[in-house]
């Protein structure tokens, strides 16, 4: 009788196994990454002051919260302007991504030399490289004027285009759409690369059957490619609001790092607590709207 | 009679064939029209896309393979009139160029690997294992991905300073009288520490797409294994890890460019340069310590940095063109049909 007691039920066992799979993960958050916003979180709601005994702390209360809403004229105007672009840039990063990846995996000549080019903006749009082109930008513009510069100017091509007598609001917007597809491209490598590695799960069989059946390769994707992507395009698309919010090229960043910069870390931090918490709730609408309509083709 | 009857057959045969053979050769001339229009189409794709994508990178390969006297000749757009190494193989003293370049190599995968490896657990974790308190544990997953690490930074570093195990340490310190602790900073330990659990360079968004492949993953998969005597363990490396070759590849690829590129925490936890992506970041410091000031000397410093760019980032694409062999290699499904 006592032996039955401490035998565990299998889904006992499993929720066991669960756990001890993501003990790392559980670890380092608790460990490392709890222990650092806590302390964090203590900064927005502390005086901050620097001195030769490193940081002290005096308690103030959540009055800097309160500045962030009613004081500061800037926050919110920049906060809704951001939330604003997203709602287009979100769905149009995602569908130029989804759309390359079905056209690249496709097989023809060159696949292979395609696909590496669409892996340099993840290479050389993340971290030092990026900054380096832009900064070059700069020093370009010192040396020699207008030169064309790293990021794609496209100047010359304005020129041509208002010399060969185009009307001027058809040239700019040629120009905005020029601009537009080179960010674009720059901006969704990362999601390209998951869309192709989520299109290599899609079996076979399906297509084949689709096939025999009179599918045409339009009703195929729709029928067939968009639901069984939909896991990874779930990421792709979580990914892609997180990295349009905190980038650190967007007004509300900037204006939050001002503040660091003028070590102001008390209000920096405050506003950034904000912010996070706010896109930690539009990423929770988010995923609690779209998770229903995913497809697993299991549970 | 017979003989007509046999004729009539063999005449409406004829007919008959000939109208599927046109039918055959239309289609046949249809599809390979819109195939043509297929490809068509595609090439102008790819080439547009390409041309928008190597813009940048061409114009960086052509001021970094120019003598400095050519960046301020208005005439060279592209093509440089002097053509020169020199860029390159000076960088290679001034960067230290192989040892960094070893020593990134070993950073980055060491912490990729061990990245992947807490991240394809934890994201099999969630994806197949029901347990207390699991959304909950998600929406953290998520919550880490969204808090930049500059965001934490300062308490890392503090902790890194003094690292207790934990707070493993400071119970030990009840018995010892002082808390154990061990300075962490200028060891790579600061970076291989929090990519073990899961917390290293946007793991969030690994363990994610980890867990969205296993999900899409058959539940008999698994059951056939346990049924088979394999432990839950032995069932995720033997059955479940060889079936995600893509996600793990893309995670690889991803963690590997990110720590690669990472110049942040590195120049946080080091006091001198330790990877590339540092050095670079440092390089225009570095050239005015050796007198090549930006205001007196600016061709200098603008063909070495680019040539220092390209540097930095053409192993990463060596390694990318030997790795992506595995996306376009059919992954070879299960034998489970359904």
């Amino acid at each position: 009788m006592k032996q039955k007691k401490f035998k565990l039920t299998i889904s006992r066992k499993k929720s066991i196994a669960g756990i001890l799979f993501i003990s790392p993960w559980l670890l380092g958050f608790l460990g490392l990454f709890l222990r650092s916003i806590i302390s964090s979180i203590q900064y927005s709601v502390c005086d901050v002051k620097i001195t030769t005994n490193g940081l002290v702390l005096a308690y103030k209360g959540f009055a800097n919260y309160l500045n962030a809403f009613i004081v500061d004229l800037h926050f919110v105007q920049y906060l809704t302007n951001q939330i604003s672009s997203m709602l287009y840039y979100v769905p149009v990063i995602l569908g130029f991504s989804l759309f390359m990846a079905v056209v690249m995996n496709a097989k023809f000549k060159g696949r292979t030399f395609v696909r590496a080019v669409f892996f340099l903006p993840v290479i050389a749009g993340s971290g030092i490289i990026l900054s380096i082109m832009q900064g070059d930008a700069m020093s370009q513009s010192i040396i020699s004027g207008a030169r064309s510069s790293m990021l794609f100017k496209t100047t010359e091509l304005q020129l041509i285009l208002l010399q060969s007598g185009l009307r001027s609001d058809i040239v700019s917007f040629i120009m905005g759409m020029v601009s537009g597809i080179f960010n674009l491209s720059w901006k969704s490598g990362l999601q390209i690369i998951l869309f192709i590695a989520g299109l290599q799960t899609v079996p076979q069989q399906l297509y084949e059957s689709a096939h025999i059946e009179g599918a045409t390769a339009w009703e195929a994707f729709w029928m067939i490619t968009f639901p069984m992507i939909t896991p990874i395009l779930m990421v792709s698309l979580i990914y892609t609001i997180i990295d349009g919010f905190t980038d650190f090229s967007n007004n509300v960043m900037q204006y939050i790092q001002s503040f660091g910069q003028q070590l102001n870390f008390s209000y920096s931090s405050t506003l950034s607590w904000i912010y996070f918490i706010i896109v930690f709730v539009i990423i929770g609408i988010v995923y609690a709207v779209i998770n229903k309509k995913i497809v697993y083709t299991v549970d | 009679m017979a003989e007509l009857i046999n004729r009539v057959n063999a005449y409406f045969r004829k007919i008959y064939g000939k109208i599927n053979n046109r039918n055959d050769m239309e289609r046949k001339l249809f599809s390979k029209g819109s195939k043509l229009s297929i490809r068509i189409f595609r090439f102008i794709l790819l080439s547009c896309m390409c041309f928008v994508v190597l813009y940048p990178i061409v114009y960086m390969v052509s001021i970094s393979v120019r003598d400095p006297r050519d960046l301020y000749d208005p005439t060279i757009i592209w093509v440089p009139k002097h053509w020169t190494l020199s860029n390159f193989s000076t960088l290679l003293g001034t960067l230290n160029y192989f040892k960094l370049l070893v020593n990134t190599v070993i950073i980055a995968s060491i912490g990729t690997v061990l990245n992947v490896i807490s991240c394809s657990l934890a994201g099999y974790g969630f994806a197949k294992f029901k347990f207390k308190l699991r959304n909950l544990a998600f929406a953290m997953v998520l919550f880490t991905i969204i808090i930049p690490p500059q965001n934490v930074s300062i308490p890392l570093y503090m902790q890194y300073r003094q690292f207790d195990y934990f707070g493993i340490g400071q119970f030990f310190g009840l018995f010892i009288g002082q808390p154990l602790t061990t300075n962490l900073l200028n060891t790579p330990f600061t970076l291989y520490i929090p990519a073990a659990l899961g917390m290293g360079i946007r793991s969030g968004l690994f363990i994610y797409i980890f867990r969205q492949f296993f999900r899409g993953m058959p539940k008999e998969l698994e059951d056939a294994a346990y049924i088979d005597g394999c432990g839950i363990m032995k069932t995720f490396v033997k059955i479940i890890l060889p079936n995600a070759v893509p996600a793990i590849v893309s995670c690889v690829l991803f963690s590997f460019v990110w720590y690669w590129n990472d110049f942040f925490l590195t120049s946080m936890y080091f006091n001198e340069p330790q990877t590339l992506s540092t050095a670079l970041a440092t390089l225009q410091d570095t050239l005015r310590s050796m007198g090549f000031d930006f205001y007196s000397n600016p061709f200098i410093i603008v063909t070495q940095m680019q040539a220092a760019c390209i540097m930095t980032i053409a192993p990463l694409l060596i390694i990318y063109i030997f790795l992506q062999r595995f996306f376009t290699e059919s992954i070879e499904r299960t034998g489970i049909v359904g």
